[in-house]
Order: structure tokens, then sequence, then C-alpha cells
């Protein structure tokens, strides 16, 4: 096995609803939707947003399209115009996702 | 079987203007579709509506319209907006003009408003409608600040009487996004309102066309570097089948791409749990939707479900909070990331001795985990830095205090301080959101024809 960042096998786009953020993450191939479903956890996503999200964290799975779907509570400071953060409607969420570590095979071409 | 075609012109107001031409112009279209209202678009109209009531909906869609009406007049494509904002009758007659003066004196105008609830608040307190905030649970009663906005979302069948009176185009106030695609189907197919799965693959369609060019490559996280073309990108149209199927596409010789991964980027943006998406015709289930690609950016969407709507509408309020205010500098090599952590505690320790007082600070570094802190990877000594400091204050006055101090630090703080572009940035209100429900029975949306030939 080898360690890369999850932005090796996913991508994805991150948008608010108030002080909720969503970060819709997609496997980059089929192959690729087993691995992020057994280590990009609720769990594990809360523990990376940990100074971030204040609230609860909930993955919502879509497996005909290969796709997650994980809402972030209490997650943008307030939200919108409330928000001092520099980016207070999760634009750049999934980005930061992106980041967190995942061990996949060492014959992967990722 | 029946098909028509609707493109989405804008993913929100400030969007690129030129998008609503291209797509005219690019090919066969029935409808476009604008989606001007963000969460907090309704409290910044309001702000221009109680200066002006002449205004009250986006100033720059009346511009964009004499460019628009004649290509719309000659390829008869219909346009559905949200563009009426607080006042889509006031818009409304202004466009009426605006066709007269361009050759189009019989132009029809529907309109779709009662969504604005705000001259009957008390009334709805008499009712013993809290409008408790949708994720807290807390009552109208404690928000902190002065209500500047509310509007319930109604759904598309009030754009779809509209259509049924002939209008060429329909104005509304604050819809549900995606119902200004979803009414132009059901005017066309005849579809009922218990027919969830109908509404719901409509709804989904609107949805995947609402934030314009991002779901034609535009913002897209995945390949980004093999979607030809952004300067030119074709905005997205959605082919709906009077059985509900529904292709997304493009049209030829302009730039952007419609692939399943492009457009399962949108599929998510800002939405909750897939299998209840919530709107007020239905509640759809995108759990279980597949994608086929069809090649040529031609993409099939289906496996969606609908399911019976709540009873209630959605409402988006907004109240008054503080003054934002955002300062800063930028600090060079050596040791820029250490001098700006200094200088942001010399600037408060300077805001105590002055007495300025605070409500909330945010102290970020630019160039060193400013966005996404903790997550980020370390990098030592950068070349510069910025420093912001965001604060929320009690007025306007005190945010002038906070910007004046902040240039002192050039002679007098730590070294290497530089200004640069605007030296003394103007204070925002802040403007908080507030989302809630209200009961279908409260309130009815109003659908009025104006123009149209004598």
């Amino acid at each position: 096995m080898k360690e890369i960042p999850l932005a090796r096998i996913a991508h994805g786009r991150s948008g608010d609803k108030g002080d909720t953020v969503n970060c819709g993450i997609i496997a980059r191939k089929p192959e690729y939707y087993e691995v992020i479903a057994h280590q990009v956890t609720a769990e594990r996503v809360k523990a990376h947003f940990a100074d971030f999200c204040k609230g609860t964290v909930t993955r919502y799975d879509l497996p005909k399209i290969q796709a997650f779907n994980f809402v972030l509570t209490e997650a943008l400071g307030g939200g919108g115009t409330a928000s001092l953060r520099i980016d207070p409607q999760g634009k750049t969420y999934a980005a930061a996702l992106m980041r967190m570590r995942v061990q996949v095979p060492d014959a992967w071409d990722c | 079987m029946k098909t028509i075609r609707i493109g989405g012109a804008l993913g929100y107001w400030g969007d690129r203007s030129d998008a609503l031409t291209d797509l005219l112009h690019g090919g066969p279209l029935d409808y476009v579709i604008m989606d001007y209202l963000a969460e907090v678009t309704m409290s910044i109209l309001q702000k221009q509506y109680a200066k002006n009531p002449g205004l009250g909906y986006p100033h720059d869609f009346v511009p964009l319209m004499k460019q628009a009406l004649p290509i719309l007049h000659d390829r008869r494509v219909r346009l559905i907006t949200n563009a009426g904002g607080l006042n889509p009758l006031g818009l409304a007659k202004v466009l009426l003009s605006t066709a007269r003066e361009l050759g189009w004196p019989d132009l029809k105008i529907g309109v779709v408003h009662g969504d604005d609830l705000m001259m009957r608040m008390a009334e709805f307190a008499g009712q013993g409608i809290e409008f408790r905030h949708l994720d807290s649970g807390a009552s109208q009663n404690e928000i902190p600040g002065k209500i500047t906005s509310s509007n319930a979302y109604f759904g598309a069948f009030p754009i779809a009487e509209a259509l049924t009176f002939g209008a060429d185009l329909v104005l509304t106030g604050r819809v549900n996004d995606a119902a200004l695609a979803l009414g132009p189907a059901i005017y066309e197919f005849g579809w009922e309102a218990s027919e969830y799965d109908f509404l719901a693959k409509g709804t989904i369609a609107g949805h995947l066309l609402e934030c314009g060019g991002q779901a034609s490559g535009g913002n897209y996280n995945g390949a980004w570097q093999d979607v030809p073309d952004l300067d030119r990108l074709a905005f997205p149209i959605g082919e709906i089948s009077e059985d509900g199927s529904l292709i997304i596409t493009i049209h030829p010789s302009q730039g952007g791409r419609v692939t399943p991964a492009i457009l399962a980027e949108q599929l998510l943006y800002e939405i909750g749990d897939p299998s209840a998406y919530v709107v007020a015709d239905v509640i759809c289930d995108v759990s279980q939707l597949e994608m086929e690609d069809l090649g040529s950016n031609r993409v099939r969407v289906f496996g969606i479900t609908g399911h019976p709507p709540t009873s209630s509408y959605k409402v988006s309020m907004s109240y008054e909070g503080g003054y934002r205010i955002a300062v800063g500098l930028v600090y060079t090599w050596p040791d820029c990331a250490a001098k700006a952590k200094a200088s942001s505690e010399l600037v408060l320790k300077r805001l105590a001795k002055l007495g300025i007082r605070y409500r909330d600070v945010l102290v970020s570094i630019f160039g060193d985990a400013a966005v996404h802190g903790a997550m980020s990877h370390k990098i030592d000594d950068p070349n510069e830095v910025y420093l912001r400091m965001a604060f929320v204050v009690d007025d306007a006055e005190t945010a002038d205090r906070i910007s004046r101090e902040m240039i002192t630090h050039v002679l007098c703080g730590i070294p290497t301080g530089c200004l640069f572009d605007e030296i003394r940035p103007s204070p925002h209100r802040q403007i908080i959101y507030w989302p809630s429900l209200i009961p279908k029975s409260a309130v009815r949306p109003m659908v009025e024809i104006i123009g149209g030939a004598e």
C-alpha cells in the first residue's frame, strides 16, 4: 500500500446553505469508490475539519455515480456576510478535503 | 415525443452578462432561465428599494434586456427569471417601455409575486407563525437585529400558469431556483401536481442549469486542464422530454465541456441529503441517479424519482448585524510570518489603548495557511505574506477608526509593512441569514399578466 492525498483519486466541489457547507466528492475512477467509502468516513472528515466545523458531519453515498456528499453543519463561522472568514461560502472546502491522506494499493497508477 | 431545450444563462447576480446572448445566438432554444437570487441578495435589494422605490430588482437587468429582447423576439425564445426580486411588477413596467422603444409593443410579461412577506410579518405573528430557524429551532423573537427581508420560495406552477396565459417573459420574485426550469416543463407537457417523478426530473434539470457555467466546465475541480476555452464558456442546455428524460448539453463551437464528472459536481452542489432534495412542489430523490455519456458534450441523466412535497414553503429571512471591516498589510522576507503575527498583536494593543471596542476579530496571514488553517502543509519562511484583520464592530465610525489605526503601522509598527490597493477599505453592514418555513396555507403565489396586445 502507498499513502496519497485524496485529490489523486477524487475531485469535488463545495458550497453553502447558511452556516452549513457540503462537499460533493466524486471518485476519479469507479474502482476508487470503495477505497473512499472505507477510508473517508464522516468521523475522519469531522476530525479533518476540527477547527472549522463546530457541528456534525453526515455522509451520503451515491454509488451509481461513485460519489459522496458530506454535509458539515456550523462550519462557516456564521456563513454569508455574517462570517469573518476568508471563505465564508465554503467554496474551497472540497479542496481542503482533498488533502486527506488515503491508503491505496501500490499498483494503482494515480 | 415532444422535447424542449432550456438554456441556463446566469448563476447569480454578477455572473457573466454575455452568456445570455451567446446562448441565444449559439443554436436553437425554447426557453432561457436566469437565476439572480442568492441567499442574501434579497436584503441587498431591500436596501436599494428603501432608498429608491423604483428599484428592488437587479439594476443591470434592464440594459441586458435592451440587448436581449430583440433576439428573444426574433428567435421566439421565452425568458424566465427571478430578476423581479422585491419588485417584479415595477421591473415589468420598466421592461414594457423598453420593449416599446425596441419595437416590441405587445410584449406580454407574466409576473409571479406574493413571496415578499415583509408587510405581513405582524399578521403572521398574530396567527402564531413563529418562523423558527430551520437549523437551530430558535424562534423569530430571538433574532438579535432588525429584519431586512423575508421571502417565501414558491414552486413552479405559478410560472407554468403565466406561460399558459401566453407570457413571453416571466418575472418572479423568490421561487425555488430550479422552478425556473420546471415551470416551462409543466406548461409544455401538462405535468400534474401529483406526478412526483416528473416534477423531480424537471427540478433536477433546473438544479443542473441554475448555476450556469458550473454545469459546463466552469469551476470544475476534476481534470480542469482539459476544459477548453473558458473565455467563451458555453452555458448549459437541458433537453427535457415529456416522458421526463433529460440530456444536458452545450451549443457546438463554444467553450466548455459537458461530462458526467462535470455534472456530478454540479448535481451535488449546495444540496443536503440526496434522497430528499426538498422544493415546494416535490421531494426529489437523486440517490440512485445515473448518467450516460453520449459523446459530443451530451450526457443523459436518469434514475430520478419524486415524492409528495411538504406542507410548507421555505422562507429566507435576513437581519442586520454589526459592521464588518477587513484591513491589512503586506510583510516581506525575512521572517514575514512572524512579523505579521507580531503586527496583529500590536494592532490589538493599540486598539485597546485608543479605547476602540470590537465584537469579534479574525486574524489571518495569507501565504501562511490563512484559508485552510491546520489542514495546510507547512511552508518555511515564505517570500511575503498578507496580514488580514477582520473585525465586527458596532458602527461605521468605529470601523473607520480601525482602518485609520492600521495605516499608522507602516511607520510606527513592525518593519517591512506595506499597503497596497485599497488603503482605506469601506465597512459593510452584516446581513445575517435566517432560513425558516411557513405553512403553504398562509401565503399564496399571485400571477399577473401585463402588456400584450391592446
